[in-house]
């Protein structure tokens, strides 16, 4: 049953996001956001050597735990655990377009591998790619947009200045990551 | 029946009024602010999508090889 409801929220966060975000945020339903999980905790698996996957994985959640604590910290409607449940939802949902790109990038690895070249063929795909990713950036800013919207209930002002926020302490951890050789594109 | 529906628009009412709506401070912003959000609230991808081959295909043109080798560092970066 929480596959369904996972799946019709899913296409509902493509078609209608707004709407589809704002029952997220209210419905909080738990046991859908289990398959966001389990299909990163698949990626790390698939997706990279036995080496490294945990050390990915570890970083992946770290990174998940941080927005969480980072967003739950921020003055919002509501008592504490509601918003911790509405931002865990919400957030998790967020998500989505992340494990679609980083899903479709292993899919290409395996059938066009990288380096590109300048023929027609691979400047074709470059336009294909770099439209494919950027589509799938916006989408993401905004469900991030609409997960503080709906979990922490504020206006557009203080979205932008939350979000610049998060970006300003998240910049070096994500750097931090990279130096580390844990990630070179953060999953968040 | 009546009731039922009567309960129904007063549930979608009071999912939709759990956010304020927002207001930008002058009403001219808050005007081009809604007219703009109403492309992002359905179907986004009607628009994102065709800005995205479109600011990928000027990408190409502005800066050509280096938009390519772009594309080879996120292909190795996942």
């Amino acid at each position: 049953m929480s596959t369904i409801f996972f799946l019709r929220r899913t296409v509902g966060l493509i078609f209608t996001p707004y709407a589809t975000m704002r029952k997220i945020s209210l419905e909080r339903k738990m046991g859908e956001i289990v398959w966001i999980y389990c299909l990163t905790i698949l990626y790390f698996f698939i997706g990279t050597s036995v080496h490294v996957w945990v050390s990915g994985l570890m970083g992946a959640l770290g990174l998940f735990c941080l927005s969480i604590f980072f967003l739950s910290l921020l003055p919002a409607s509501g008592t504490y655990i509601q918003r911790l449940k509405r931002i865990i939802a919400t957030w998790s949902y967020t998500l989505v377009p992340t494990l679609l790109w980083f899903y479709s990038t292993l899919f290409f690895y395996y059938i066009i591998p990288p380096p590109r070249t300048t023929s027609i063929l691979g400047i074709s795909f470059s336009i294909f790619y770099i439209a494919f990713s950027a589509s799938l950036f916006v989408w993401k800013l905004i469900l991030i947009y609409l997960c503080i919207r709906f979990a922490l209930r504020v206006q557009l002002y203080r979205i932008l200045y939350y979000l610049l926020l998060y970006f300003a302490i998240s910049l070096p951890i994500w750097l931090a990551l990279y130096m580390a050789g844990i990630s070179r594109i953060p999953f968040v | 029946m009546k009731q039922n529906t009567k309960e129904l628009l007063k549930e979608h009412l009071r999912e939709i009024n759990i956010v304020e709506p927002n207001d930008l401070g002058i009403p001219q912003l808050t005007l081009i602010y809604r007219n703009m959000n109403v492309f992002f609230k359905t179907a986004p991808f009607l628009f994102i999508v065709p800005l995205s081959i479109l600011g990928a295909a000027l990408l190409l043109f502005l800066f050509g090889y280096l938009a390519v080798r772009i594309v080879s560092l996120l292909q190795y970066g996942f």
